[in-house]
């Protein structure tokens, strides 16, 4: 399902109206190409452009086109643009100003047969009909007027037309931000399973665009919720492509065989039987297990490729090994052992290559650049050896080359966080995932429940990862997964 | 009264170091025979095949080339079951390396959307309303879309698993995917019965 950006246009300036209400508007200012460029960055392909002086005239005015033109001209952006279109010498403009798309709707009632010469002249892929319903009922002319046509008729009529394609606004939710008429788009798409509709109104967050795509919409148009930045484009694209889970993965710490845990790398506790801690966190619902070799000495670290046979029996989760992995004949024993991904971390740092060796030798789907960050100023650096020695390195550029070289996913620990329970670093992860296209796993600094939301939220994050908060049943695993359900995010329940 | 000589046993399909653990443990779990072969001679002691892949298309087929492993695969007529890049294998061709693959199934395996967080990983849901664990960055497209088993959302609708003959091929993590996997790998072994 494309999520599709909209601004509506009155005399020039971006506006909203309340319920097609135009005593009811709220101005967003007059930089409409400035609008669609961010949108456009944000990941959008399309925008719905609403020419409400058009719809509320009858007319399309030059002003309009030009605008528009200057939308095309400026953005890569593909474009819909409706109201007060009344002739074919009016969709010639617009087409003529790069527009990709026009939507048509009073004048299906008013004059079908304009309407259908069009479909037939530009093809059913770029004239898409346009229905606004309020209580079942068909409105024209800029929601001003009811055309007396009930909304199962007009869709009856608009396929006898020769339209593919509908967008179905719901008058009475436009504007009002209370959630998407999932019901209405559902017993369409049901009714009249050939035409594609593109849901329109009220649509305020995730949790409408995943309802919406359910309902088998093949498009959604976003306005007012984006304009009010209530919420953000790019989180809404992620919505309307897949369910996706976020990740919840317990994190543990071993050392000699065993669990432990400390606070900024120090002060380690016994924390427990890997192992049996392992089945435990399956068991509990964890999507995913990480497993650091934090040993000290060769003899200890051995005692991982052991550990990977025995959880990989135990738990029917996937689950990574880090720690100690110097080379790409350690990483190969720990797969052969049963992990399903390697991280490596210092030892990628001394020599990049490694990521390249290992993609290549089995794939950067299972190589993880573990990365463990630190507050400078306004920048991070990276530290190696377990946190104990600083380089000189940016955090950002060296998660950028880790990608390049072939890692496919990640581990991104904020030194400064870890252990502490006072979050995550958000600013830390959105930076850094703004500049890679891999998964990012959030660690350091785990603690209340809306801590893990906001890693998502904030900080963009794919997955979730903690240690202490489990290890000592601060939190559940099951609750941190309802709090994001509660957000509106997938989970794997 | 029917007297089983000896109970069936999976091979797991060995064509380079690292491919075969986690599938091979999983086995262990559910308690399900197996053995690890690397030899197309060790075909006749097993009653099924697990091939899970790992690594990119084009190494991986050179060593089922040099190996023997590329004909032995095409003229088996047992259960195979492909896993993730393993079930890429068995499509005419894919996009990584510009690689010519198995060229059992028709189609092409085709490099996920730029526009999607790369790779696909994690957990996602199946046509079938449950959850499986899904670690790629490219996917098969078959000619005939009646070969598809099961889908996936994520950008556009993709492929997740495919059945033509004794061919099974799925595109998530049966060895990892929960209660769900291990379901799937049971179903499987039940079929090489």
């Amino acid at each position: 399902m494309q999520v599709i950006p909209a601004i509506d246009v009155l005399d020039g300036r971006i506006v909203r109206l309340k319920q097609g209400d135009f005593a009811r508007t709220t101005d967003y200012g007059d930089d409409s190409v400035s609008l669609a460029t961010k949108y456009a960055s944000q990941g959008a392909a399309m925008l719905h452009v609403v020419n409400l002086t058009g719809t509320k005239d009858g007319a399309l005015q030059q002003d309009f086109v030009e605008l528009v033109r200057r939308i095309t001209y400026q953005t890569n952006l593909a474009l819909q643009v409706g109201g007060g279109i009344r002739s074919i010498a009016d969709i010639y403009a617009l087409f003529e100003a790069g527009v990709n798309r026009v939507v048509l709707g009073t004048i299906i009632f008013s004059d079908p047969e304009l309407v259908r010469r069009a479909l037939l002249l530009f093809g059913p892929s770029r004239i898409i009909a346009a229905l606004d319903s309020r209580d079942g009922e068909v409105c024209i002319k800029g929601w001003q007027e009811c055309s007396g046509t009930k909304l199962d008729d007009a869709i009856a009529r608009i396929q006898e037309l020769g339209f593919s394609e509908v967008l179905i606004t719901d008058i009475k939710r436009d504007g009002m931000e209370r959630g998407a008429n999932t019901n209405l788009y559902a017993q369409i798409r049901r009714k009249y399973p050939s035409l594609s509709i593109t849901g329109s109104g009220g649509v305020r967050d995730i949790g409408d665009i995943r309802s919406l795509r359910d309902a088998g919409c093949s498009a959604v148009v976003v306005g007012k919720a984006l304009l009010n930045g209530q919420v953000q484009l790019p989180q809404l694209i992620r919505a309307s492509q897949s369910d996706l889970a976020i990740r919840i993965i317990p994190c543990l710490d071993v050392a000699g065989g065993r669990t432990v845990k400390g606070t900024k790398f120090q002060n380690l506790r016994d924390a427990g039987d890997p192992v049996e801690l392992a089945r435990r966190y399956c068991e509990e619902g964890a999507d995913e297990l990480v497993f650091l070799d934090i040993s000290a000495t060769r003899e200890e670290r051995d005692t991982m490729f052991d550990l990977a046979a025995k959880v990989a029996e135990a738990v029917n989760i996937p689950f990574t090994i880090g720690g100690g992995v110097r080379s790409v004949e350690d990483a190969l024993k720990l797969l052969d052992a049963g992990a399903d991904k390697v991280a490596v971390n210092s030892a990628a740092v001394l020599r990049p290559a490694l990521l390249s060796e290992m993609a290549e030798q089995f794939g950067r789907a299972n190589t993880v650049c573990a990365i463990d960050a630190r507050r400078k100023g306004k920048k991070w650096v990276v530290l190696v050896k377990g946190g104990t020695e600083e380089t000189r390195m940016d955090v950002i550029k060296w998660a950028q080359e880790a990608q390049k070289l072939g890692a496919g996913e990640i581990l991104l620990t904020s030194f400064d966080r870890d252990g502490t329970k006072e979050g995550f670093d958000t600013e830390l992860l959105s930076s850094v995932k703004e500049c890679v296209t891999v998964p990012v796993i959030a660690s350091g600094g785990a603690g209340s429940l809306q801590s893990f939301v906001e890693a998502v939220e904030k900080g963009k994050a794919d997955a979730v990862l903690a240690a202490s908060v489990f290890h000592y049943k601060t939190l559940q695993i099951r609750d941190v997964k309802k709090a994001f359900k509660s957000a509106s995010y997938p989970v794997r329940l | 009264m029917m007297i089983r000589l000896h109970s069936p046993q999976i091979g797991i399909l060995r064509y380079s170091a690292g491919n075969t653990g986690s599938v091979q443990r999983a086995l262990t779990r559910l308690g399900i025979p197996s053995r690890i072969i690397e030899k197309p001679t060790e075909l006749k002691d097993v009653d099924g095949i697990i091939f899970p892949g790992a690594g990119a298309a084009g190494t991986a087929m050179k060593c089922l080339r040099e190996t023997g492993w590329a004909e032995a695969i095409q003229s088996y007529r047992k259960p195979f079951l492909g896993l993730c890049l393993g079930m890429q294998l068995l499509f005419d061709f894919s996009e990584e390396d510009s690689t010519q693959c198995l060229g059992i199934i028709n189609g092409r395996v085709t490099e996920l959307s730029d526009k999607l967080i790369k790779p696909h990983m994690g957990w996602n849901k199946l046509s079938t309303g449950d959850y499986a664990y899904f670690v790629h960055s490219y996917v098969c497209e078959p000619t005939d879309p009646s070969v598809i088993t099961i889908k996936t959302a994520y950008g556009d609708d993709l492929c997740a698993g495919v059945q033509q003959d004794n061919f099974f091929g799925v595109q998530w993590h049966p060895e990892k995917s929960g209660y769900v996997g291990d379901q799937y790998l049971l179903s499987f072994y039940e079929l090489c019965r």
